[in-house]
């Protein structure tokens, strides 16, 4: 009698397991069938929108620039009549920190404006995962494979005038330990990044409230090197030269903007021409580069591209409205540090 | 000696260039700590040693601003002959210094 009224508790108990079960799988069923309608669906809304295609090399490298520059300006150009955007990613093999930084900070300038925006990302593994780790995603909803989440990497977005340096205070002895091994301080350094943010609110924008820039810190861990992009999205260091009446002069004497501006980083717009011009901290950005504390010196602005390792200077066809900088720590600087 | 310690007494992160600039710049420094100590300096007859070092670093405006208003408070050379700066760790400072005593480098 017992054992026969333990059987039927068995029975009972393995009939609610198994409906447990049977339950769990429809769920789950359900689960995947909505993540696929829904995924069907965001591929049916992206498509409906209007989408704007990412060149494959999205890097602002010599070469690529133009490319990269242009689909950044159809971008900002779509924002300002369309109020819903598709930003298609999926072809990018290719992706630089710089550009990176560059596409954030229009993507910033579009949500300010109220424009909705969804995307694709990469399909392209090297791409997508150099996205994931580069902070995009702190600004940007997404999935980050959890691998990419373990990253020094970061985009620092600063708000207004106010906004101290302070916030990249903790980024520099994180640099220092990629590089040296030493979690120091490079006042050097932040001083120079200081200049560029004062730059920005300085002579990137004539309205003093809509001050917004990225600082972009990506660690290469195996290489020892740490790159940093600097970008704003304000009207651009030749374009506030031309609000100087001594531009006309400058610009007599250097014949091109790539010339004036190259002459304006070394420091020489005075000496060679004797004319008073100020120096707007350029010159203490470009000592960081001649000191060997930084390397590789990029500079894109308006139509100005200059490369101070490669000894580019030139003018390109597609224009920048802001200012973008790029350069590197590595093991061929000199350390310069302090604990 | 009347010491100034920038990291200590000040802000170990200096900001920019006025008040319209953010926290901690150049004129709030000479306002707050510059102006004051090298009066007392004067007083009693000895040099004011300003010490950069210990900081995560300076702009060229923070360190204009305060030093060309102390030049323009005190006289460009009196201020210049009773400075003493500390700043092992970035030596180029102390010629932006100077350039802001002399006003060299304009606003």
């Amino acid at each position: 009698m017992k054992k026969n009224d333990q059987d039927k508790e068995f029975q009972k108990n393995r009939a609610e397991k198994e409906e447990r079960r049977k339950r769990k799988r429809k769920e789950k069923k359900k689960q995947l069938k909505k993540i696929a309608i829904g995924k069907k669906q965001k591929r049916k809304a992206m498509r409906k929108l209007p989408q704007i295609w990412s060149p494959e090399k999205l890097t602002l490298q010599f070469g690529y620039s133009e490319e990269v520059l242009s689909f950044i300006n159809q971008l900002k150009k779509l924002g300002e009549t369309e109020k819903e955007l598709s930003i298609r990613l999926d072809n990018v093999t290719d992706i630089g920190e710089g550009a990176i930084g560059m596409l954030l900070s229009v993507i910033n300038e579009l949500t300010l404006k109220d424009v909705a925006l969804v995307g694709e990302k990469p399909h392209n593994n090297y791409a997508r995962n150099a996205l994931e780790r580069s902070g995009f995603f702190k600004y940007m909803k997404g999935y980050v494979a959890p691998e990419n989440l373990k990253t020094k990497n970061i985009i620092i977005r600063t708000g207004n005038i106010n906004t101290s340096q302070r916030e990249l205070s903790p980024e520099m002895p994180k640099a220092m330990e990629t590089v040296w091994g030493v979690p120091g301080r490079c006042p050097i350094l932040f001083g120079g990044i200081g200049e560029m943010l004062r730059n920005a609110c300085d002579h990137a924008f004539d309205n003093g409230d809509k001050i917004t820039w990225h600082l972009g810190v990506s660690h290469l861990e195996k290489e020892k090197a740490v790159k940093f992009s600097f970008v704003d999205n304000g009207v651009g260091i030749i374009k506030k030269y031309y609000e100087d009446k001594l531009f006309k002069q400058v610009k007599d004497i250097f014949k091109t903007n790539a010339k004036v501006l190259e002459n304006a980083y070394k420091n020489g717009i005075e000496s060679q021409t004797g004319l008073p011009w100020r120096g707007k901290g350029l010159p203490t950005i470009y000592e960081l580069y001649k000191d060997n504390i930084i390397t590789n010196l990029v500079v894109i602005t308006n139509n100005v591209y200059l490369d101070f390792d490669e000894k580019t200077f030139e003018e390109i066809n597609v224009p920048f409205s802001g200012t973008y900088y790029f350069w590197k720590v590595d093991q061929t600087c000199e350390p310069n540090y302090f604990l | 000696m009347i010491v100034i310690d920038i990291p200590r007494d000040f802000t170990r992160t200096p900001g920019w260039r006025t008040y319209d600039d953010g926290p901690y710049s150049g004129q709030e420094f000479f306002d707050k700590l510059l102006k004051d100590g090298f009066a007392n300096a004067k007083k009693e007859g000895v040099k004011l040693k300003v010490i950069l070092d210990g900081s995560d670093g300076y702009t060229t405006s923070f360190l204009n601003e305060a030093f060309r208003l102390l030049g323009k408070e005190f006289g460009k050379d009196f201020v210049w002959d009773n400075l003493i700066i500390v700043s092992n760790e970035v030596p180029k400072y102390i010629e932006r210094i100077k350039k802001g005593v002399y006003e060299l480098e304009k606003k």
